[in-house]
């Protein structure tokens, strides 16, 4: 463990985050319009108007409103929906569950398909699999995801009770009932994850494959499975898990799609119907955790990367 | 002392056409070469017609709506706006797509939807790399300051999802097309920015430019002429790649309604229009689909094939 | 220290008594690429006696290579055995299954690889790459295996192996990791080992220690050993017999005391005579260049160069047939009879500069690096302290002289070079250009008096420009007004290319031409001085002659001065009139290059001029063998930086630091020969840098050498 490396690592995640909060904050400021008008509806007059500014505090300078945003953020306060009569870490806090759950199975469900059919595809390069895999990893990544939400749904309309399009079920309270209502969801948003990672695996491995060390191996005699397994797949490995942390922000992104899709009560939905009414403090909010998660889960990728590879971690 | 004569590449002794044309024919980047390279992928070729192929009609489309008020599609076949139609009639002989709910052809609106696909993904993904690979080339070349300065930045942007920062943007914006190609943009510039400027990098270390400096060239020439054409490459794969995954994002952002707004015809709201009907109507939302399919496949075929053709250990030859 | 007296043992009569134990008949190998079927190696034969060391040897291209990975079965997926057999104790290793191989490799028969840091995984530890082998063809235990692999670690010479044996290939030098990579291939007692290049990528006093090594042990368990090299010196010194490749077939082969003192194969006399010797003889040219596997001539491949040639010899392949002791392949050997390996031509009396006047000066010049990799590292305590790359150094390059600039990795030699163009800033001291102050020179004028020839013919090169436009550039930078065109074809003709390779790119040449094209640029600006740092060194044996004669030439023609940087003594030799010896960022000696050569003064260089093979077996060398690894130019040792690996080290040694002073012969900075010692220590030259760090030195650098030492 090397230690000065993560201390570095962790101290050079703080400015990202902050510049992440003062993106967030400049974006969502430069919105037309006055949200306060918005939401008050038609018959407003200047006292409304200037007394909800005045309670939201609008009417400081930005800088202003920036450090009382923020001040509210280190104590777990994001502020109040304009739109809903919750308080937007309350928002967030229900429907943050749904998602993650969502982005897990559909990680899992990418990785136990996509990295044995990289392996194979490497293994047996030039064959019906390399060609099959290479195929469908190419139709992985093209296909929307949206589309192939709705096509899912066609497909399996008739079957309709045993995989459900939707309606998240807490994994706590019913544990195959989860699976049933995340099964579709969580495919369609792994497919494209998996096309993904399987064409990662399967360049890694390639390259692995040519290695000088491979050949070295080779000349001592040691039989190709313990090559590949030892010498090969290790090493090219390494370089798939950090794709795989990195592609979580588009797991991340995906299920904004995907959520709405099959009704999905996640922070993707959330995120939408929020910009739709343009209630922007929990726009606000929620692209700030979304991003924040997903810059946490980069360190925490980069971290491992250097734990596993012996190179990295001793300097 | 030997004289040697220097020709010894497959391009063959004295008998050649004027000096340029050989020259064209031995540049290790040349548009020549990377032809050839791509010639040999099947499926990188595929991919060039079906981009070429959308890029056409979206160019077409483009005049047409912007400078002839549809005349051109309108005389041939119908036009993508007017509800003439009976609603929701299956693919037959004369609506070969069918209809949608408001009785408009969905093959005439399909063909429409060309239009905005191809406009946000070009220019976005363009300008995109017009503004971030300078600047990555830049961070790389330069070191120091500047870099850490430019990479931070791009670290922070890059730590938005980038649909959720496209999302962001657009509602700040507003929702419409130019709004939707700044957000884009704006999302893709880093992610050029990053590439230029680790390919800059290792150029950087190379001895041609440390004999650029040599000679006593400045800065500006050095990044100019040296470094940043041999830093091309990587970038030219990249955009084709991000231009697919542009298609993609426009098409999410008008699925969920957030992106160029009705009536103007554009793939993901076609689906999204008609998830209502999957099974009373499927067609609404399938040819639409399919439409976006095909043209991101295409871009993803021609940008693999272009990283395929253009990487050295390809043109390298064997030495024993 | 070591003696390792040339081996004299085989005879041709003794060789034919007992059963060859591998025997390699009409071996040819194809590989399948883009341009057709290409054959590397054509009717390979050769024998190796149980006991016997063989040395392949050739220029790239030759098939050298192609050859050792054939053997093993090596080959990468588009090559193939298209004829021919190998016999390894009766079975034909040729026609066996992979699943047969297995059980051979390793185990009868081992190879070692020529890069030391790519052939070991890095994601497996030292021990656990030993243990495996073991345990796949021994049937022991893990604990066994364990004890074996400490016990091989041991005998290939790495102390505290029992540490070293849990640690991970890139925490070890290239020196060590070529240890292991030997103790890996003994490991099973195989009865062949293959050595492809072992030491090409180690600096000469490693490739000293690991070739000591080998010979012990292979001597000691009785192993045959190949060795693949392109090295004529390591060949005759550790080698009893040889075979000469060229252009993938064997073009003699017979013992070293033979094919080296009377080759007969003119190729072989060739390689002999343009190879630089450190004796003081001057090589000859061997004109033209190999030819690419896929364009080689009807007939002999030979032929076109061969100053011998007649038309027979291009109606087809020599074949290859005893002659007089050992084969030959060459029809006309008969009428040529043997070949004098050393050319008899004089050394051209270089013109000895008259003391002119220093035109460029260095003083006390320092160049630090720092091992930071970003802001918050340089901030935070604990990170690695700077590389001090030129530690203090000072020179000076008279008028019209070739100073040579000698070192071994982490000398230093390279950065010093760029300091002395400004290429690299540096740290501290002052670098003078005709007296005056590298400042106070405006960049226009220094630019155009002083240029630099590149090392890497690949990289110097922008692949995007013609030749005619990289030269274009350096013209027109110099001279706006000149006719560029015409300029352009003067350059190219006075390095020896045709004007027409203007239209060219980098690719589409051959290293030697590369290098001509750097060279050519250097030349555009009509510098006085050229800087040239190992412009040979990437270059086969037979085009460093050519590329050595062009800068010779040209220096006379144009009465330039020259620093010559390079880690090959013998090139150094027959191009330098004054020669700097560099170890871990400071000048040890200095002196004209007959005296420094023939007596050396400082340790180092006398073990540095040992440590070069010669590739005349006849001379019995009595070889200094350093212990120890070049220590991590991060961490220094106390007192004299060569203290730690010199064989007359004395205890103040370690304690003071000696200063480059002059004696007789030239300057040195060794305490044993006079007590100047560096004033006020490193401590005051630390301040000056104005880091202000304390940097605890108290570590002096342990024997095994930790970290890289490129």
């Amino acid at each position: 463990m090397n230690y000065r490396y993560i201390a570095i690592r962790l101290l050079q995640t703080v400015p990202v985050l902050f510049g992440v909060s003062v993106v967030v904050f400049i974006i969502i400021h430069s919105a037309p319009g006055d949200p306060v008008v918005n939401m008050l509806g038609i018959d407003v007059t200047e006292e409304n108007v200037a007394e909800l500014r005045e309670i939201h505090g609008l009417n400081e300078p930005l800088y202003v409103q920036y450090v009382n945003w923020m001040g509210g953020i280190l104590q777990g306060d994001l502020g109040q929906s304009l739109t809903r009569e919750r308080s937007v870490t309350a928002l967030i806090a229900a429907r943050l569950p749904a998602t993650l759950f969502l982005a897990v199975v559909s990680m899992l469900i990418a990785i136990v398909i996509a990295i044995p059919a990289g392996i194979i595809s490497a293994v047996y390069k030039g064959s019906g699999s390399d060609y099959a895999v290479t195929v469908g990893s190419l139709t992985g990544i093209s296909i929307p995801n949206f589309w192939l939400g709705l096509i899912l749904i066609l497909l399996f309309a008739r079957t309709y009770s045993f995989l459900p399009p939707g309606n998240y079920v807490a994994p706590s309270e019913d544990p195959v009932a989860a699976l049933r209502h995340v099964a579709l969801p969580a495919v369609t948003v792994g497919t494209a994850f998996a096309a993904l990672l399987a064409r990662q695996t399967r360049s890694s491995m390639l390259d692995n494959l040519n290695q000088e060390y491979v050949k070295m191996a080779k000349s001592k005699g040691l039989s190709s499975r313990k090559i590949f397994v030892r010498h090969a797949l290790k090493q090219a490995l390494l370089p798939v898990i950090t794709v795989a942390g990195l592609q979580f922000g588009y797991l991340l992104s995906a299920t904004v799609v995907v959520e709405q899709v099959f009704a999905w009560p996640g922070m993707g939905r959330l995120i939408w119907s929020a910009v739709q009414q343009q209630d922007y403090p929990t726009v606000q909010g929620t692209v700030l955790v979304v991003a924040t998660l997903f810059v946490l889960i980069n360190l925490v990728v980069d971290l491992t990367y250097s734990y596993l590879d012996p190179r990295v971690s001793v300097s | 002392m030997s004289g040697e004569s220097a020709s010894s590449g497959p391009g063959g002794e004295s008998s050649e056409p004027s000096d340029s044309t050989r020259e064209g024919a031995a540049n290790p980047t040349g548009f020549r070469r990377t032809w050839r390279g791509l010639r040999a992928h099947p499926l990188a070729i595929a991919g060039l017609v079906v981009v070429s192929l959308v890029t056409l009609v979206g160019i077409v489309t483009y005049f047409d709506d912007a400078f002839l008020e549809n005349a051109l599609i309108k005389s041939i076949y119908y036009s993508p706006f007017d509800p003439k139609f009976a609603p929701l009639q299956g693919p037959s002989v004369a609506h070969p797509f069918g209809t949608d709910t408001l009785g408009r052809d969905v093959l005439a609106r399909t063909i429409y939807g060309a239009k905005v696909s191809i406009q946000v993904a070009l220019t976005a993904v363009l300008v995109a790399a017009a503004l971030g690979s300078p600047l990555g080339v830049v961070a790389g070349y330069m070191g120091g300051y500047v870099e850490t300065v430019v990479m931070r930045t791009v670290d922070v942007m890059l730590g938005f999802p980038a649909l959720v920062l496209a999302i962001g943007l657009v509602a700040a914006l507003g929702f419409n097309l130019t709004n939707v190609i700044i957000a884009l943009g704006i999302v893709y510039v880093p992610q050029f920015a990053r590439i230029a400027r680790s390919t800059a990098l290792s150029v950087s270390n190379e001895e041609y430019v440390d004999a650029a400096k040599a000679l006593g060239y400045s800065r500006p020439h050095i990044v100019l002429r040296e470094v940043l054409p041999n830093c091309i490459s990587p970038l030219l794969v990249q955009a084709s790649l991000l231009m697919a995954f542009a298609i993609i994002a426009e098409a999410s952002l008008s699925f969920l309604g957030l992106g160029v707004q009705p009536p103007t015809p554009t793939w993901g709201q076609m689906v999204s229009d008609g998830s209502g009907y999957l099974t009373s109507a499927p067609w609404i939302s399938l040819f639409p689909g399919s439409a976006i399919f095909v043209t991101v496949l295409g871009f993803n075929l021609l940008g693999d094939g272009l990283r395929d053709a253009l990487d050295p250990r390809e043109s390298a030859d064997r030495r024993f | 220290m070591n003696e390792t007296p040339h081996d004299e043992t085989s005879d041709p009569a003794r060789t034919e008594a007992t059963d060859p134990l591998l025997t390699v008949r009409d071996l040819t190998t194809e590989f399948a690429t883009s341009h057709g079927s290409i054959r590397a190696v054509e009717d390979v034969s050769f024998d190796v006696q149980p006991g016997e060391k063989l040395g392949i040897v050739g220029e790239s291209g030759s098939g050298k290579s192609v050859t050792a990975q054939s053997i093993m079965g090596l080959l990468d997926e588009n090559g193939r055995i298209a004829n021919g057999s190998v016999e390894l104790h009766g079975r034909d290793l040729a026609a066996m299954s992979e699943r047969e191989l297995t059980d051979v490799r390793g185990s009868d028969i081992a190879m070692i690889f020529q890069d030391p840091m790519s052939s070991l995984t890095p994601v497996l530890t030292v021990g656990t790459q030993i243990t495996e082998t073991i345990l796949e063809h021994q049937d022991v235990t893990k604990a066994q295996a364990r004890e074996r692999a400490i016990d091989l670690l041991d005998r290939v010479r790495i102390p505290d192996p029992e540490s070293v044996i849990d640690t991970y290939p890139h925490q070890l030098s290239g020196g060590q990791r070529q240890r292991v990579l030997i103790a890996i291939a003994i490991s099973c007692g195989p009865d062949v080992l293959i050595a492809d290049e072992p030491t090409t990528a180690l600096d000469v006093t490693i490739e000293a220690q690991i070739l000591d090594l080998l010979e012990d042990l292979v001597n000691e368990r009785e192993m045959s050993l190949v060795q693949i090299t392109h090295d004529l010196g390591v060949v005759a010194e550790t080698c009893d017999h040889v075979a000469v490749m060229y252009a993938g077939r064997i073009v003699e082969t017979g013992p070293v005391s033979e094919v080296f003192v009377e080759p007969r194969h003119p190729y072989t006399a060739g390689l002999l005579r343009s190879t630089p010797r450190i004796a003081d003889v001057e090589p000859e040219l061997l004109a033209g260049n190999v030819p690419d596997p896929g364009e080689r001539p009807v007939g002999c491949n030979f032929a076109p160069r061969c100053p011998h040639s007649t038309d027979d010899c291009h109606a087809a392949d020599p074949p290859l047939e005893p002659t007089d002791g050992h084969d030959v392949a060459c029809i006309r050997t008969d009428d040529i009879g043997p070949i004098e390996p050393i050319p008899e031509a004089d050394r051209r009396e270089s013109i000895r500069p008259e003391e002119g006047a220093a035109v460029v000066e260095g003083e006390d010049v320092r160049k630090e690096f720092s091992s930071a990799d970003s802001l918050l590292d340089r901030l935070l305590p604990g990170g690695d302290p700077p590389v001090k790359a030129v530690d203090g150094v000072d020179l000076s390059l008279s008028e019209g002289e070739t100073l040579g600039l000698v070192g071994e990795s982490g000398s230093g030699k390279t950065t010093l070079g760029r300091l002395l163009l400004d290429l690299t800033e540096r740290t501290g001291g002052e670098i003078r250009f005709d007296g005056r102050p590298l400042a106070e020179v405006p960049e226009r004028e220094l630019r155009s008096r002083i240029q630099f020839v590149f090392q890497d013919p690949n990289s110097s090169l922008n692949p995007r420009q013609t030749v005619g436009k990289i030269l274009r550039f350096a013209i027109e930078k110099h001279d706006e007004g000149a006719d560029v065109d015409d300029r352009i074809a003067e350059l190219l003709t006075e390095v020896g290319l045709d004007p027409e390779s203007r239209h060219d790119y980098p690719h589409q040449l051959s290293g030697g031409q590369k290098q001509r094209v750097g060279v050519a640029r250097a030349l555009a600006v009509d510098p006085d001085v050229i800087v040239a740092d190992e412009p040979t060194s990437a270059l086969d044996v037979s085009v460093q002659g050519q590329l050595l004669d062009l800068l010779d030439d040209i220096k006379h023609a144009r009465g330039l001065s020259m620093v010559f940087i390079s880690h090959d003594l013998s090139v150094i030799r027959h191009i330098a009139d004054r020669v700097a010896v560099m170890y871990l960022g400071r000048i040890v000696e200095v002196g004209e290059t007959e005296p420094l050569f023939d007596s050396p003064q400082h340790p180092y260089t006398e073990a540095l001029l040992s440590a070069v093979p010669n590739p005349d077996p006849r001379t019995n060398v009595t070889r200094t063998v350093l212990e120890g690894e070049i220590p991590d130019p991060k961490r220094p040792p106390e007192g004299c930086n060569f203290a730690t690996r010199c064989p007359d080290a004395m205890p103040e040694c370690e304690r003071l630091d000696p200063e480059l002073a002059a004696t007789d012969d030239g300057e040195v900075a060794c305490l044993l020969h006079h007590d100047v010692a560096r004033s006020g220590g490193d401590e005051a030259a630390r301040s000056d840098d104005g880091t202000g760090r304390r940097i605890e030195e108290s570590d002096t650098a342990r024997a095994d050498g930790r970290g890289g030492s490129d």
